[in-house]
């Protein structure tokens, strides 16, 4: 676990059948009942040796034998502090999207038996999250699967993990997987009220909408609710307003003139400039590979000179 | 550095009753007495374990009973302590997620968890940045001010990274590994020193929330405390009308701006674009202004203007 030396050994994002094998091979495991009772059957066998001998020695031992697993809880305490810092340290190099050093973190604190279940969830959790950003999808569905399972319906952690799968399965090219997993999570209708959770959830409808050709239902929606509900993935809802782009633009190219006779506005060079405004068009392309042919017929939002002179 | 005598004067009298389930109002003396009081019993157990030790074979000659008597009410003593301390951090996690979330909902469990005795000081003072977490959000500015100051004069600066030779390193990895306390408290110093800036600049005191800024530069700061710095110098800077600071790296500044929460974003965004324009910058004003309305509702928009966002 010491990241100094593992730094310096190749690291490449494992495969869904790795992944798999690995989270089967290093199950959580909670704090072992049998070692606390051997600790306390110490204790009291040494209480009763020192009731009973006389000897000055007898009466320390329960002392020595205190200050023993004082020694081993201080020991596994610190083991505990330690395998928090790294997965927090992971948590960062994700914030900052250094994907593959966050990865490389998760993935060898899994084994760790200092780790909790806890931090076991979150070390999963950061993996699929991770892998899913290095585009390998498959591996990201496998580890979502993983916590899914193991997690209550109901929770709402569990609405976010399922949307994130679904994301992940759309781009996995999964389509009717995906579907069945974005019809599934329509039953969560108190989950869905809360504003990151429904934004997340738009945002993957409108991720199968572009990707299975039904750009009619992307395009309806009023462009200002359509902004109020994307507005809580802060600057990730630039993807939303890329999707809809494509999907406004895929629409004209289709059929240039609405039912009632009159042309398409414009719609796509708005949702375009949105999007650019919050994401660079590189940023867009690498996530959203549909987006190319996009990104070459329309115009996208430059920084001012302040900005990218300084860049 | 002392809770101010002005601040205490503000505060509402701390003597008064507190509603059932709520902390009384903070004050300083009683913190220091609950401190005082939760050392005085452990340290009256730990007397009695060392006269044991001194004189506890002799006694074991004349009277084997009292011997055994004395060495199991200590064994209950110390069993006694560590169950207060363990109940109290098992409800730790919890307090700080409702603390952020429903602040009413914690101030209960805090009031509960601060009436036991003996805690470990450690302890205590992570249950008063609970409070003063809790209080931060209910508005009370006065008290976290009072709060932050009672428990920064109780938690020590963080060590420096400078090495004084291997000998020095290898004593500080050993009392590391006995003596978990002064790395936790120093680390609460930044998330005290964040929160006092916060309440400072509320009230308005510049000065205050200076000297604290200065304090948490010196600091060694995770990412989540470093993107809160940089939220709130950028409040403090636009308080005291100087929009060239706020200017200063502003493409660094917008990049690390996209990694907080989206509120924080849309409120960081709305603040460097109401510099620009104080420091007569359409062009940035324009974009910064177009990006803060995409990030943010307009009445975050106004607030975080305002000077009131962070």
């Amino acid at each position: 676990m010491d990241r100094a030396d593992s730094d310096n050994t190749p690291f490449s994002p494992p495969s869904a059948a790795e992944v798999e094998a690995y989270l089967d091979k290093h199950p959580p495991r909670g704090p072992s009942k049998s070692t606390a009772w051997l600790k306390i059957a110490l204790l009291a066998g040494s209480l009763v040796i020192s009731y009973w001998a006389s000897s000055p020695l007898a009466a320390a031992l329960p002392w020595a034998v205190m200050g023993v697993i004082l020694v081993d809880l201080l020991s596994a305490a610190r083991r505990k502090r330690l395998a928090e810092r790294h997965l927090a340290q992971a948590q960062e190099d994700a914030a900052i999207h250094r994907w593959l050093a966050a990865l490389r973190c998760a993935w060898e604190l899994v084994p760790a038996p200092a780790v909790t279940p806890t931090m076991h969830g979150r070390a999963v959790l950061l993996i699929a999250h991770c892998l899913d950003q290095l585009n390998r999808h498959d591996a990201a569905i496998v580890a979502y699967r993983y916590l899914i399972d193991r997690i209550p319906p109901g929770d709402p952690l569990a609405v976010q993990l399922k949307i994130q799968y679904a994301m992940a399965q759309l781009a996995g090219d999964q389509l009717t997987d995906a579907d069945d997993t974005l019809r599934r999570l329509l039953g969560n209708t108190d989950a869905l009220k809360q504003p990151h959770l429904r934004a997340a959830y738009k945002l993957a409808t409108l991720y199968q909408q572009a990707g299975t050709n039904h750009w009619a239902d992307a395009v309806t929606q009023d462009a200002d609710s359509l902004i109020n509900e994307l507005r809580p993935l802060g600057i990730e809802a630039g993807f939303g307003y890329a999707l809809l782009a494509l999907c406004h633009y895929q629409q004209r190219q289709h059929s240039p003139h609405t039912p009632d006779g009159t042309p398409h506005d414009h719609q796509d060079a708005a949702w375009w400039a949105r999007a650019t405004l919050l994401l660079p068009v590189r940023k867009l392309v690498a996530r959203l590979p549909q987006l190319k042919q996009l990104s070459l017929h329309l115009q996208a939002q430059q920084p001012p000179p302040a900005l990218t002179s300084a860049c | 550095m002392n809770a101010s005598p002005s601040l205490n004067a503000a505060a509402p009298p701390p003597n008064r009753i507190a509603l059932s389930g709520q902390c009384p109002a903070f004050d300083h003396h009683r913190f220091r007495r609950e401190l005082t009081a939760d050392a005085l019993i452990r340290r009256t157990i730990l007397a009695a374990v060392i006269i044991y030790f001194l004189i506890g074979s002799e006694i074991a000659q004349t009277h084997p009973s009292w011997s055994g008597i004395w060495m199991i009410a200590v064994l209950f003593a110390w069993f006694w302590v560590s169950l207060i301390g363990a109940r109290v951090a098992r409800q730790l996690p919890g307090m700080t997620a409702l603390a952020q979330q429903d602040p009413a909902a914690a101030e209960p469990l805090i009031a509960q968890a601060l009436r036991r005795h003996p805690l470990p000081r450690k302890l205590r003072l992570l249950l008063y940045e609970r409070l003063a977490m809790t209080r931060l959000r209910q508005g009370r500015y006065t008290e976290v001010v009072m709060i932050c100051q009672s428990v920064l004069t109780k938690t020590p600066a963080q060590p420096s990274g400078e090495t004084s030779g291997p000998v020095s390193a290898r004593l500080r990895r050993l009392a590391s590994f006995f003596v978990l306390r002064p790395s936790v408290l120093a680390a609460l110093r930044p998330n005290l020193l964040l929160m006092l800036v916060e309440a400072r600049l509320w009230h308005g005191d510049a000065v205050g929330a200076y000297f604290d800024l200065l304090q948490l530069h010196g600091c060694e700061l995770n990412l989540t405390d470093r993107l809160r710095l940089l939220l709130l110098q950028t409040r403090y800077e636009l308080a005291i009308g100087n929009p060239k600071a706020v200017l200063d790296h502003v493409a660094q500044k917008i990049r690390v701006a996209e990694l907080m929460p989206t509120v924080q974003c849309g409120t960081m965004h709305a603040m460097l674009a109401a510099a620009a324009y104080q420091d007569r910058r359409p062009d940035l004003y324009d974009w910064l202004g177009r990006r803060a309305e995409l990030l943010c509702t307009p009445a975050q928009w106004q607030a975080a203007v305002a000077g009131r966002g962070a």
